[in-house]
Formats: C-alpha cells, structure tokens, sequence
C-alpha cells in the first residue's frame, strides 16, 4: 500500500519535478559554474579561472554604476512600496461595501500593466517636450519655471524612475498588508481603546508590530523587483549608463558582448546580494509577534 | 480601530487621501488615453489641456488595421495571446498533480521535492537566463513560441504549486473519502472533485500566471526576439524610436496591450482576491 502510494504520488509530482529540475535548478548551478570558467565567444575554452570574472565584473565601472542606480531604485522602490502600500492598505480598510470593491479595483489596476507599457504611459508624463504632463502642471502651479528633463537628471531620475516602477509594484503590496491587516483580532484595539489609547498610539503599539510578517513580504518582494529590474527602466532611458540596471548589465555582458563567464558571474552576484537581503528581512523583520 | 465611527478630521484625511490614491492609480492609463485620442498638434502646446482637445480613434484604427505598422502590431498581439495562454494552460497542467500530491498524498520524498520546489522560488530569471539561451541554441529552439511558452512556464511553476497546495490543504478531506469507497480513481477525484472545489485557487493562480507571462519582457527579448515571434511587450519598446514624434500611436498601443489583463482583472476581482489572500494566508 504504501509503495503504490509511493508511486502515484512521485508520478504526479514527477512532471512539474521536471521542468524545475531541467529549466530552474540545472541552468542556476550551470551559472555558478560557469561564473568560475573562462568563457567568451573569442575564447569559449571554459578553462577554469578561480574568481577572475568576478574580479573583473566588480572592477568594471559599466558594473559599478549598475550597482550604484540599482541601490537608488532599491531604495525609492523599498520606500515607495512600504509607504504607499500601508496607506492605501489603510485607506481601504477605512472603506465598506461597494466603496471598498471599487476602490480596490482602482488600487489593483496598474498590476495588470506591463512593465514596459508602464514605462511607456509614464514617459507622457515625464517628458520634457509638449505632452509632459508633470511638467506642464508644474508649470502651471509656478513651481518650475522652464520644462525639465527629469529623466536626464543624476538622481531625480532614479527617483521619477523609481516611481514608476512603484505604482506597479504597490497593489501587490496593498493586497498583502490588507490580508495583514484584516487577519488583526478586533478584540485587540477595543481593548486597547478601553485603556485609553489614541490611534496614533494603536498604530505603532499594535497595527505595525503585528503586521511584521506583511511588512517582510512586502520589503522582500520590493527587493527582488528592484533588483531584477529591466524593462521599464529600458523603455524611459534605454541604455543610459547612468541608469542602467544590474539586470540589464548582465544582459549586456552576455547578449552584446558575449561574455557569458562575466554575465555569470554578475548573476550569481546579484542573486548573493538578493539572497543577503531577503535573509535581514527574515530574520530581522518576519517575527510573530505574541499578544 | 477602524471599526470605531469616523470623527470629521479623519473623514476628510480619508476623503483627501483617496483622491491621491486615485489619481496616482489612474492617472498614467488616463493621461495615456488622453495622449492617443489628440492629435498630434494639441499635445505640443503649454500648457497641456487635461481633456482630448479632439477625440480621433485613427490611432487605434491605424494600429488595428494595420496601416502603421504593416500588420506588425497584429502579429505581436497574436503572439502575446499564444505565449500569455499558452504558458497558463502548461503551468495550471503542471502545477495542479503537483500540488494535489503535496497536499494530499502521503510518498517519500514528498518533503525534499517541497523544499526543492519552495527553494526555486527565490531563484531569480537572470540566473538561469543564458543556460537556458544555450540550451535553446543546442536544440535550434530558439526564436520560437514553445521556447517562450516554456522557460514562462518554468517561471511561473513553483508560485502556481505553492497557491494550489495551500487551496486543496484547506479542502475538507470527506468528499474525496467517500469518492474514493465509491471506486473512483485518483484522476476522477482530481478532475471532478478537487477541481471544481479548488476553482478559486484555480482562478487565482491562473490569472497570477496569465498577468506574469502578459507583461514578461526579458524571457520573449531572449527566447523570442524575432519580429515573427515577439510579443508586444517586446515590439512597443521599439515605438519609441520608430515614432518617437508620433506619441499618439505609441500611446494607443500601450493601451491596446492593456486591454486584455486589464478586463480580466475588472472581470475576475473578486475571485482573485479571495484566492491569493488564502494563498497568503497559510
């Protein structure tokens, strides 16, 4: 009995075992290799060469920049996400009834856009020239006295970047924490409100510490967003050194130049740097708390 | 806390705060649609108008019609349903078996598989991105709509598996029990019983994998750049140099390529929620 339980259980697994083994788990260890061989379309000699490619992708100023413009998307996304997502989160749950499914609907929409179709509908809204809503708006208020080339600026161009990666990265986030936020016994705040407690003080002693594992899922998937990121970063600016990110870097290396050994290794040094986040925000941010 | 009536100060926090919600969700698809409905001369001029200044469809008939880009727009649109649904029917076959044996079947190895599962689902696209470019190369596959279909599916497998498994879990065990003494064997107990239980898991997955494989833009660049296999997500990008003075178009196509996931969000909200909450919650 437990043999053919055995057998149809593995059987049923065995498919989708497969696909994971073939096209996730073998192709990831093939790039952990790979990062430590020699291996270019010149020279595809696969010798192997210790740590050089990843000496030689951390050296790279093109990789350096990459880094520093993904730290500045990491950072605006991680805020953006965190802050918009509790408030919208909030806000929904402030609302009843029809309210409340419309709204939701509003805030769930810009999941369904495409990446790069996000970047090209914030581009009207970023340009410089003509349609530039922003700007023209801007404008309007006396705020700017010209049109600006947001996109084009060192850091408000990460930050205006960033944002758009935001808005399709929020509702996934809001889902989440209105999931926290609802599974919080009512029975908590009322007694807390029998105690005499503002909502300022119900907040930070009851709705944020209980929310901890939302808010890690929220953070960590901000996380791998910012880090993956490509494609609305491609369609705002292209290539644009300055903003070019880790991801697209690693494109680059292997796609243009075909050097797969350093497309390896920058790879495996993005997922480290993935993998050394989502363990801070485990440990650090992922705790029951206990009431 | 929310539970407490509104005094009037957090009334208009409430009020004030939704308008920026909803402007900041709506704003970029309205401006969007704004910018494909003018004509090209209205949008030059300062400042903006906030309403088309004259509604013309001509660029959503050019691109449907397919003047402006020699049929092209067709092609991509016809490639993104292929690749969208296709690598949702794979996964949902796939990851449906899986998860009912995770969730239901007691075998060895069931935990290491799990874990193995569980662990792939920290692994990022860019890892496996050129093995799998070579992989495809060795067997002539690539610039195919099977290859993007595929690597999609490998994408989106241990996220679907991880939301049926925890559906079919919550699933009282009795019905199966009793189909089981009636003689049914495990493929009947599947198909009639835990699939039509597990809709919502089912709905929520699908629609999760659907959104994914839609907007994916670096797994059809690789695998499918060619112009008769390209996606939109890939073609639209190229607009930007192609008709980069002609913002109308560009604009009608983002929204075209919209429409689908859009629709099905609107149409399956409900649904959708309710599923990926009880994924979330367990």
């Amino acid at each position: 009995m437990q043999r053919r339980s055995d057998r149809l259980g593995l059987l049923l697994v065995a498919p989708a075992a497969l696909v994971i083994v073939v096209l996730v788990l073998a192709p990831s260890v093939q790039s952990i290799i790979g990062s430590f061989q020699r291996y270019s379309l010149d020279d595809p000699s696969r010798a192997f060469i210790g740590v050089r490619n990843y000496l030689e992708v951390l050296t790279d100023t093109g990789f350096d920049q990459a880094l520093l413009n993904t730290a500045g998307y990491f950072v605006v996304i991680t805020l953006c996400a965190f802050v918009f997502g509790l408030v919208m989160a909030l806000w929904l749950q402030s609302l009843r009834g029809w309210a409340r499914a419309a709204a939701l609907t509003v805030v769930i929409l810009p999941w369904a856009v495409p990446g790069t179709v996000s970047g090209v509908l914030w581009s009207f809204i970023l340009r410089p020239t003509g349609a530039g809503l922003l700007n023209s708006v801007l404008r309007s208020l006396g705020l700017i006295d010209s049109y600006q080339a947001w996109l084009n600026m060192p850091v408000a161009g990460i930050v205006a970047i960033g944002l758009t990666v935001a808005w399709s990265a929020v509702p996934l986030g809001v889902i989440v924490l209105l999931a926290g936020l609802e599974g919080i016994p009512q029975d908590i705040y009322e007694q807390s409100l029998v105690d005499g407690a503002t909502r300022m003080k119900q907040f930070f002693t009851i709705t944020l510490p209980l929310l901890r594992p939302a808010i890690a899922i929220v953070l960590l998937n901000a996380a791998v967003l910012a880090i993956g990121l490509f494609d609305q970063v491609y369609v705002l600016v292209g290539l644009d050194p300055l903003k070019v990110t880790m991801t697209a870097q690693i494109y680059l290396y292997a796609f243009r130049d075909f050097g797969f050994g350093l497309g390896f290794a920058a790879s495996v040094i993005a997922t480290l740097v993935t993998a050394a986040i989502s363990v801070v925000y485990l440990r650090g941010v992922y705790r029951e708390e206990e009431y | 806390m929310q539970r407490r009536r509104l005094g009037a100060g957090w009334r208009t926090v409430q009020i004030v705060v939704g308008v920026l919600i909803v402007l900041w969700s709506l704003a970029p698809l309205y401006w969007g649609l704004v910018v494909s409905l003018s004509t090209p001369e209205s949008i030059r001029i300062y400042p903006v108008s906030i309403l088309p200044a004259a509604i013309s469809g001509g660029n959503f008939a050019r691109l449907l019609n397919g003047s402006a880009t020699s049929g092209a727009f067709l092609v991509a649109a016809g490639n993104s349903v292929i690749q969208a649904v296709g690598s949702t029917v794979l996964t949902l076959l796939l990851a449906l078996p899986a998860a009912y044996a995770f969730a239901r079947l007691r075998f060895r190895f069931a935990g290491a598989l799990l874990a193995m599962i569980t662990l792939t689902l920290a692994v990022p696209i860019y890892l496996v991105l050129i093995p799998l470019f070579q992989y495809a190369t060795a067997i002539g596959q690539v610039n195919t709509q099977q290859a993007v279909i595929v690597v999609l599916a490998s994408a989106s497998l241990p996220l679907a598996i991880w939301i049926l498994r925890s559906h079919i879990v919550s699933l009282p065990a009795d019905l199966e029990s009793a189909a089981r003494v009636d003689g049914a064997g495990t493929a009947t107990v599947l198909i009639r019983i835990i699939a039509p239980l597990v809709a919502p898991g089912l709905v929520a997955a699908a629609v999760v994998v659907f959104l994914a494989s839609w907007g994916a833009f670096l797994i059809p660049l690789v695998y499918g750049g060619s112009a008769d296999v390209q996606p939109l997500t890939v073609l639209i990008p190229t607009f930007a140099s192609k008709f980069s003075s002609d913002l109308g178009l560009q604009a009608a196509a983002g929204l075209l390529a919209v429409v689908p996931p859009v629709a099905l969000v609107i149409a399956l909200q409900r649904h959708l929620l309710s599923g990926l909450l009880k994924g979330a919650s367990r």
